[in-house]
């Protein structure tokens, strides 16, 4: 008789989810799903609000990464006022944006990742967490912190707070940087450089402890976006999309903004609040793609850095073709670092960034605008819509976190099959399943690592409600 | 070394905010020389670096318990280890244990607490949580001023220059 594996999530997170896995009547795993319980409906909220508070109203959606939402809202805006910022004031927002970038995967990597590469994937869920980490890898610990650091003082520099700054705005950002600024964060630079520059060859190392993990983590052909620019570069600000195939080979190119709706549908499924994103042409769910760190490493055909452009050759020759393992996923999040602190340092160093002419000024001349850029997580998208008095109209937003939708639910699926025993829960899966979504580091992540410990509860039940089997990871309550 | 004063809580949930308003109304009187104020949403793991610097720190939150307005003041000592487990709620208490752990100090601790009655979606503070600020701000002084006497320095509360947004050389950030 089939049943279904129920993974339940305890209350008190930051977002909602949860995981069914179904078995057959054999109990096999015959699917798994990624399910976000969780509804915003910022597209909503926004009708009806003057365009130019968007910036300022969307990077509300997000307490981790605002400013990705900040540049790609006020991208948006100055699509509907048909401007071209001024060139410094671009820059200010890659320096901006990139800092979010490195405080974010700083987050992802010491605080939620590093805990199982160093102490294990099976170590007790009580000490595998970022207080554990502290205790046996101080070091590890603290250059985490300083990174995250770094990221979120860069962002208060330039934004006036670390959370939800309000610097970015449509036509560009509203104060220039000052000298003192740029220094302030210059003479930082190479202090956290070395950290990164440490953190690499050591990981690199711990990488290769989990030969399991890299084959059965979202190990799986798939196709990855990007932005990059026009000689292929990656680009976390401007440029175009990208797509790239397993074998590493280009499928579109080139690809505009503004025609992401020839490209990028969207699906809703009645089990997730959380659309499905796909490569048009392809259909669903063929057209699965991956965004954000390992996507980006794919797709970019040079990575213009000295340092991380080393790094990331050396990244690509893991594998002929693309990098299909979602499990590198924190090797490129660690790249990605080093490149964001070597654009930061070319773009301060050139004596244009404290020109003090960085924002356009105009009306409305377009009645919508799309707005993209590379958020820690990957491609995001915002696209408006308003009336001839410049109210919105209509939104829609694609968050990294949809584009990897149905890659994360092929993921938990993968697992879920390795793992899962029709007759008896394992408490390997428990662990297992918490980090291949962690791989995806997903605006969910809070929700899968509550410092190690997600707080899950997996029952297996017969169809008539039984109660066969259950694991439960508990909360700090004790639930 | 100087002092830490961190008042923490999201200003969007009522009451909730009132660390906030307390930190940045000391922020208006307190020279920068007096003491470094931080506001934030929570307290996170980065700020036991800059509170292993500090001489003294204040942490001012909202509290869900007792008389609407009651404003409290305790003492709170390092926590020994690491039983707690969830990221997004560290208390005043893990922070100063972990200041110790990874850099080695950990300055008297005070918790100033303001009872709410109001965590609803707003942005402004109930009447009740609002008249209690000053006796908020005059707990923090008091705090400052005990301090300062023990070290022999006479607390500064001219009116400051304007604010810089660097954290650990004083002055008042928003985190």
């Amino acid at each position: 008789m089939a049943r279904q594996i129920t993974i339940d999530p305890v209350t008190r997170i930051e977002g909602h989810a949860k995981i069914t896995i179904q078995l057959d009547d054999a109990g096999h795993v015959q699917d798994a799903k990624f399910h976000i319980t969780q509804f915003r409906g910022f597209e909503k909220l926004c009708e009806g609000r003057p365009f130019h508070e968007m910036p300022s109203l969307m990077a509300r959606i997000c307490g981790i990464c605002p400013v990705s939402h900040l540049v790609a809202s006020a991208k948006a805006c100055d699509a509907i006022m048909a401007v071209k910022i001024p060139q410094t004031a671009a820059n200010l927002r890659r320096i901006i944006n990139l800092a979010q970038l490195i405080q974010s995967h700083a987050l992802s990597f010491f605080y939620l990742s590093a805990p199982d590469l160093l102490l294990g994937m099976d170590a007790e869920p009580v000490d595998r967490n970022v207080f554990g980490l502290m205790r046996e890898h101080p070091e590890v610990a603290r250059d985490g912190i300083r990174l995250r650091q770094f990221g979120q003082q860069v962002i208060e520099l330039l934004g006036g707070k670390r959370i939800h700054p309000a610097w970015v705005v449509p036509g560009g950002v509203s104060e220039p940087l000052s000298e003192e600024k740029r220094a302030t964060i210059m003479a930082a630079l190479p202090e956290v450089t070395a950290i990164v520059e440490r953190a690499l060859p050591q990981f690199k190392q711990v990488f290769d402890r989990f030969p399991d993990e890299v084959e059965n983590f979202g190990n799986f052909p798939s196709m990855f976006m990007g932005l990059v620019d026009d000689r292929g570069a990656l680009d976390y600000y401007d440029g175009n999309l990208r797509i790239v195939d397993a074998d590493g080979s280009i499928v579109a190119d080139g690809l505009l903004a503004e025609d992401y709706p020839t490209y990028v549908g969207e699906t809703v499924e009645p089990w997730s609040f959380l659309k499905s994103a796909y490569y048009l042409p392809r259909g669903y769910p063929d057209g699965l793609y991956r965004v954000g760190p390992l996507a980006r490493m794919n797709v970019a055909s040079m990575i213009d850095t000295p340092k991380a452009g080393r790094e990331w050759a050396e990244f690509r020759q893991m594998q002929a073709g693309s990098v299909l393992g979602s499990f590198h996923y924190h090797y490129a999040r660690l790249i990605e670092i080093l490149h964001a602190l070597e654009i930061i340092s070319r773009l301060l160093e050139d004596p244009a960034i404290l020109s003090t002419r960085v924002r356009a000024h105009a009306e409305p001349n377009n009645l919508e605008g799309v707005g993209l850029a590379e958020a820690p997580r990957g491609t995001l998208l915002h696209h408006y819509k308003i009336d001839e008095n410049g109210i919105m109209v209509w939104a829609n937003l694609i968050i990294a976190t949809g584009h990897n939708n149905l890659a994360m639910n092929k993921g938990v699926f993968q697992v879920a099959k390795k793992y899962v025993d029709g007759e008896k829960l394992q408490e390997g899966m428990l662990n297992r399943v918490e980090a291949v979504i962690r791989a995806y580091d997903p605006c969910l992540s809070c929700s899968t690592h509550a410092l190690g410990k997600m707080p899950l509860r997996i029952q297996l039940a017969a169809p008539d409600g039984t109660v066969l089997d259950e694991l439960v990871r508990g909360s700090r309550d004790g639930a | 070394m100087l002092p830490l004063v961190i008042g923490y809580g999201n200003p969007l949930r009522a009451d909730d905010g009132v660390g906030w308003h307390v930190a940045q109304q000391l922020a208006a009187v307190l020279s920068p020389d007096a003491a470094t104020v931080i506001t934030t949403h929570q307290l996170t793991p980065e700020l036991a670096e800059p509170i292993s610097r500090a001489g003294l720190v204040i942490f001012v939150d909202a509290s869900a318990e007792g008389e609407p307005g009651h404003v409290a003041s305790a003492a709170v000592p390092p926590q020994e280890g690491t039983s707690l487990t969830f990221s997004h709620d560290v208390e005043p208490q893990t922070l100063l244990g972990l200041a110790g752990a990874l850099y080695g100090a950990y300055p008297p601790a005070v918790v100033v607490s303001v009872a709410g009655r109001d965590f609803g979606y707003g942005n402004e503070l109930s009447p009740v949580v609002q008249a209690a600020i000053p006796r908020a701000l005059a707990a923090v002084r008091s705090a400052l001023s005990a301090h300062a006497s023990q070290r022999g320095t006479p607390a500064s509360f001219a009116m400051p220059p304007a604010a810089e947004p660097l954290g650990p050389s004083g002055g008042h950030t928003h985190a």
